[in-house]
């Protein structure tokens, strides 16, 4: 009954989390992953109430208040699916008594066609890598100019024999040969 | 582009992903009328160059907001969003370990540029640039070194010499604390810092559209007060460059520059000048391999060589030549031969480190 209680109040992750609210979706950057997401509101909402102490059924009343319109409490679960992918939760929320006989697409389709509100999405961003600044660590050596972005190639493919200083998502190229 | 000769279809792409960054540093960017396709050609050129944020900036206005395209834009401007919030505890975490050293920075491009634009996420930014004194250039150092590697994010500049001519002394003197957050952050006065920008651009040949947006938001947020003798400086020729920079800025994505010095020059830009940057912003950059790396692996070296060709705009800032409508090849060349020499000059240190 204890393990039943625990995993129907799931709980955020909070360490190793960066997040930044926008208008209308809340941004969150997995420190750990490396991994940027985007929740909507009701996503965010979810994640904003998983404070480990909340039930589902209490999950659902709060979002349904805040978004204004009553929630499901399968759209609860649909949320904490996704963030639990996304790895947004402690633990993943396990569902005990899930909808008998229905497979996860036809809860979706069933969801969409009859929820009030958004559906909880919660996405990867995955943007293609910009070049980024143009300086890096050569001006002592009166080299090329090369990039943060062009280290990481470099370093990363192992072309341009040169050690590459990265930190979190930050490249310097230490200009300092190394054998592969 | 069907129908347009080589040339001309390059020129056109440029002014396509020109018209797309036109106003986009704005709070309220002018109205953007684009066709699909021109935005499909132009989308890859902005993704690359981190320029996409701006291109969600204006196409989230116009009748393409639902195109795959500003999806794109969009997701990229979502990252530089989060990334910015990273990138300010970076800052944080830098001028904390800075400070804790008696070293008191002054930052430049980066955040301190991208604090003018109307959101974080329409500016990104890879390192964290620092200028520091030179007599507190040695602490510097013991700080990073201290850091163990958690500020490889840092690229330390001794007084501004890299970026800038103006003599460091005076910026640091003029530079002003700015609040990010609850920390403040020194950094170049408005009309210095206009003037670096200017010369960020120039020095590395206008390849990256947000430079020149940088030049255009720096211009455009500047004060009633805005000395215009101290961003020019006293050397004609200096100040012309910069000029130039603005008038790029004017010509190429409508900057506000008819109540500057700089207006006569922006209508009188030397013929070679524009077509350079429409050129470059019309292809992928091309990364330019360090010379070195062919020391190890000669294989590949001449077909790596063409790409360190300078560009004209380069050429002439590096052998500090004047923007007049004289041919830029003999720059270019001589461009080549100084970097040439001096890798020369490099090769037995580099032998040695191998």
């Amino acid at each position: 009954m204890q393990e039943k209680t625990r995993q129907q109040a799931p709980h955020a992750r909070a360490e190793g989390l960066v997040s930044h609210e926008t208008s209308d979706e809340l941004l969150v950057y997995d420190l750990k992953r490396h991994k940027a997401h985007c929740l909507n509101r009701s996503a965010a909402l979810v994640w904003k109430y998983c404070d480990g102490q909340t039930s589902v059924k209490e999950l659902a009343r709060r979002l349904g208040k805040e978004m204004d319109a009553p929630a499901d409490e399968e759209v609860v679960w649909l949320a904490l699916e996704r963030l639990g992918k996304a790895h947004l939760l402690r633990e993943r929320a396990v569902r005990l008594d899930g909808p008998a006989g229905l497979s996860r697409r036809e809860v979706i389709r069933k969801l969409s066609m009859a929820a009030a509100i958004a559906l909880p999405a919660v996405t990867s961003i995955i943007a293609p890598t910009a070049v980024q600044a143009a300086t890096c660590l050569t001006s002592a050596m009166n080299m090329d100019p090369c990039s943060p972005a062009q280290c990481g190639l470099l370093c990363n493919s192992c072309m341009g024999n040169f050690a590459c200083g990265q930190t979190g998502m930050a490249f310097t190229c230490t200009m300092t040969p190394v054998s592969c | 582009m069907q129908g347009l000769s080589k040339e001309r279809e390059i020129f056109a792409r440029g002014a396509l992903v020109a018209k797309i960054l036109e106003g986009s540093w704005r709070g309220s960017p002018p109205a953007l009328a684009l066709s699909r396709a021109a935005l499909s050609e132009a989308a890859p050129l902005l993704l690359r160059t981190g320029a996409a944020g701006l291109g969600w900036w204006r196409v989230r206005l116009c009748e393409l907001k639902d195109s795959e395209e500003a999806a794109q834009f969009r997701e990229a401007y979502l990252l530089h969003t989060i990334q910015a919030v990273l990138h300010e505890r970076e800052i944080d975490q830098a001028l904390s370990l800075f400070r804790s050293f008696g070293v008191e920075p002054l930052l430049v491009k980066g955040w301190a540029v991208a604090r003018l634009y109307p959101e974080p996420g329409l500016r990104p930014y890879g390192d964290v640039d620092l200028c520091v004194p030179p007599e507190q250039y040695p602490a510097a150092l013991s700080a990073l070194e201290s850091s163990d590697g958690e500020c490889n994010f840092v690229d330390l500049h001794k007084g501004s010499a890299n970026l800038d001519y103006a003599d460091f002394d005076d910026v640091y003197a003029r530079s002003r604390l700015v609040a990010m957050g609850d920390v403040s952050v020194r950094v170049p006065s408005p009309e210095d810092h206009l003037r670096i920008l200017c010369m960020h651009l120039l020095r590395h040949g206008a390849w990256r559209h947000l430079w020149l947006c940088d030049v255009a938001a720096a211009l455009e947020s500047r004060g009633p007060d805005f000395d215009w003798e101290v961003c020019l400086g006293s050397n004609s020729r200096r100040s012309d460059w910069v000029a130039c920079a603005i008038g790029l800025a004017r010509e190429l994505l409508g900057a506000r520059a008819d109540d500057t010095p700089a207006a006569d020059r922006a209508g009188s830009l030397p013929g070679w000048l524009l077509p350079t940057v429409l050129k470059q912003w019309s292809v992928p950059y091309k990364f330019r391999v360090p010379v070195a790396s062919y020391l190890r692996r000669p294989s590949g070296f001449l077909r790596e060589i063409r790409h360190h060709w300078p560009n004209p705009i380069e050429a002439t800032i590096n052998m500090r030549g004047p923007f007049n409508g004289l041919p830029r090849f003999p720059f270019q060349v001589g461009d080549s031969l100084s970097r040439a020499a001096k890798f020369l000059r490099l090769v037995p240190k580099l032998m040695r480190n191998r």
